[in-house]
């Protein structure tokens, strides 16, 4: 477990440069603009008013943390992230380096993987707690920050949960493809098909209607994605066709035990599967 | 008494689009404990490919390793090897002391044994002016030190080194042949694969060489040197009768005055005493002596 930590820990230290300092910029002064071009400031606020502003603010902070801090953004930071994960260490030779200690390869995947879940979510742990202060700073009233940064801490934990389904996918990748560009496309594609599948799956109900496409209708059927707020994002897309899946294979079932069962358990899978066949490959 | 490392018929196939490519083919031999090794084949031999077989790197196709007389994919026995890679390896983002720290505790080393060994390893091998540069900065002589510090920073037990004096000073170069000479007066068993065979010559006990993923000679350097017959070197002022009178040896002649006598240095006096009794006056006469180049220049060329 040690080596573990000792791995884990320079993960997060090598991951914590200056590009990552200009990531934490950007996302916060994009936020803080988005979020100002978004809103309106109570005047008269009385106690009903308070009420109704906590929810405005707590609901923008909310889609916008969804669709921004923790949507496309972070998304397309944590694929040129995990695309180089494991394969950039196997090609510099650090990996070689590394296993040639008494350090087994499952212990090198897992280490990568929980490093860079911790490096990600520290990062959003910082633009998550520093924007509403910002926020505050810029004019928002301190009442609502209580509310804020209990928006801040539901965004995490939704960051931390969007992270481990990710970077599950991005460890087995990096780990089987040494070019980090493969790796890198094929993340983007998987991001960028599951970000805006919603949208697709709205065309479900006039699809049926060209003829062309009627073939096809089943398999779009079978995803069954209704267009909802806060659907807009790859946990949303996944849980939510396993759902549809599980439903109709075993009956309801809880939709937290699904995003459970979506986000932790299926990490631990391909991690498993992951380091099965690291452990076959042939360190060069 | 179990050796250090035994390798047994093992053999490599890479896969590759056409099929695959055998990179060993029942390679065998073993390293004794407390000796160092020379590892000695042309380009493409399958010297790296072996190294990396030996760290359980690259899998086996076939055959067995084992250190110690534990197999080699035991992931404890690392705790007891080192190794140099031939290409210079780091974190760009880390400065040296903290370099071999962090690969001293990943042996199993306590921090702050480490921390001790680093500052030592630091010290003699003249980096102290270097703490406060990165590794990534360092100059290639600079890199091949850190590379070797890193190697014995846990004391191995077994040293696997790769090329370790390519891109190093003369000076730089004996200073690292001295430590391992001394690691080896410790009881580390060392096996170093170089083309620098004038300089490997100077601390290897054993050899061994390979081509195209074969054994082609595995012994000691002194027996080597015993059953490598240069010859007699000749000079003397008559030449012609000179070899008219060694007609009963295979002659080489050199120059006008030289010849080489193909026997064994034990003929020395044999020659002497008949060039004299015909009179021919000897200007020079000497056992011809090879150095491991000239011999492993000479296998190579016999095994293809």
């Amino acid at each position: 477990m040690g080596k573990v930590i000792q791995i884990l820990g320079r993960t997060v230290k090598r991951s914590l440069n200056k590009k990552a300092l200009i990531y934490v910029i950007f996302i916060l002064v994009s936020s803080l603009i988005i979020f100002y071009l978004n809103q309106s400031f109570p005047y008269d606020m009385n106690r009903t008013d308070l009420r109704v502003w906590e929810a405005v603010y707590a609901g923008d902070f909310l889609s916008l943390g969804i669709l921004w801090i923790v949507g496309l953004p972070f998304l397309i930071y944590l694929s040129f992230l995990l695309s180089k994960s494991i394969s950039d260490e196997i090609n510099s030779g650090t990996a070689l380096l590394v296993l040639t200690r008494p350090v087994k390869r499952k212990e090198f995947v897992l280490s990568k993987f929980l490093g860079l879940v911790v490096f990600l979510n520290i990062i959003n742990a910082i633009i998550l707690f520093v924007f509403p202060a910002l926020a505050n700073f810029m004019g928002v009233p301190a009442i609502f920050l209580p509310t804020l940064f209990k928006t801040s801490l539901a965004l995490l934990l939704y960051s931390l949960v969007l992270s481990l389904a990710l970077a599950a996918i991005g460890i087995f990748l990096s780990a089987n493809l040494r070019k980090s560009t493969i790796s890198l496309s094929s993340l983007f594609i998987l991001i960028f098909v599951s970000f805006f599948f919603p949208l697709l799956s709205n065309l479900v109900t006039t699809l049926p209607k060209i003829p062309i496409v009627k073939p096809f209708y089943s398999v779009m059927g079978f995803f069954n994605i209704p267009l909802l707020p806060g659907s807009v994002s790859i946990v949303n897309v996944f849980t939510n066709s396993y759902y549809t899946t599980s439903k109709a294979i075993i009956g309801n079932f809880s939709p937290l035990l699904v995003i459970i069962l979506s986000c932790i358990l299926v990490p631990i899978i391909l991690i498993w599967i992951t380091r099965r066949l690291f452990s076959r490959q042939d360190i060069t | 008494m179990v050796n250090a490392i035994q390798i047994d018929s093992i053999t490599k196939i890479f896969k590759t689009r056409s099929g695959g490519k055998k990179v060993l083919d029942n390679l065998s031999f073993a390293v004794r404990e407390g000796r160092i090794v020379g590892f000695i084949g042309p380009n493409g031999a399958g010297k790296t490919t072996t190294i990396k077989i030996i760290l359980d790197l690259v899998k086996l196709t076939s055959g067995n390793v084992s250190i110690f007389g534990s197999d080699h994919s035991d992931g404890n026995i690392r705790e007891r090897m080192g190794y140099m890679p031939e290409k210079d390896v780091f974190y760009d983002d880390m400065y040296p002391f903290e370099f071999l720290v962090y690969f001293g505790t990943l042996s199993g080393m306590s921090k702050e044994a480490a921390r001790q060994s680093a500052t030592n390893l630091i010290k003699v091998l003249g980096l102290e002016s270097a703490q406060d540069t990165k590794v990534k900065d360092f100059s290639s002589g600079m890199k091949k030190k850190i590379s070797f510090a890193q190697s014995i920073i846990h004391n191995p037990k077994i040293l696997i080194l790769d090329e370790p004096t390519a891109n190093l000073d003369p000076l730089a170069q004996e200073r690292l042949l001295a430590i391992i000479k001394e690691l080896q007066r410790r009881g580390t068993t060392i096996l170093v694969s170089s083309h620098n065979i004038e300089e490997l010559e100077k601390i290897i006990d054993d050899v061994v060489v390979i081509n195209k993923g074969k054994l082609i000679l595995g012994t000691s350097l002194e027996n080597l040197k015993e059953a490598s017959n240069p010859g007699i070197e000749v000079n003397v002022n008559d030449a012609p009768n000179a070899m008219k009178v060694l007609s009963n040896y295979k002659i080489n002649p050199v120059d006008r005055n030289t010849f080489v006598v193909d026997a064994p240095p034990t003929e020395k006096n044999n020659i002497i005493k008949a060039l004299m009794s015909s009179n021919i006056q000897i200007n020079s006469i000497a056992s011809k002596k090879h150095n491991l180049w000239d011999i492993v220049l000479e296998i190579l060329k016999q095994n293809g």
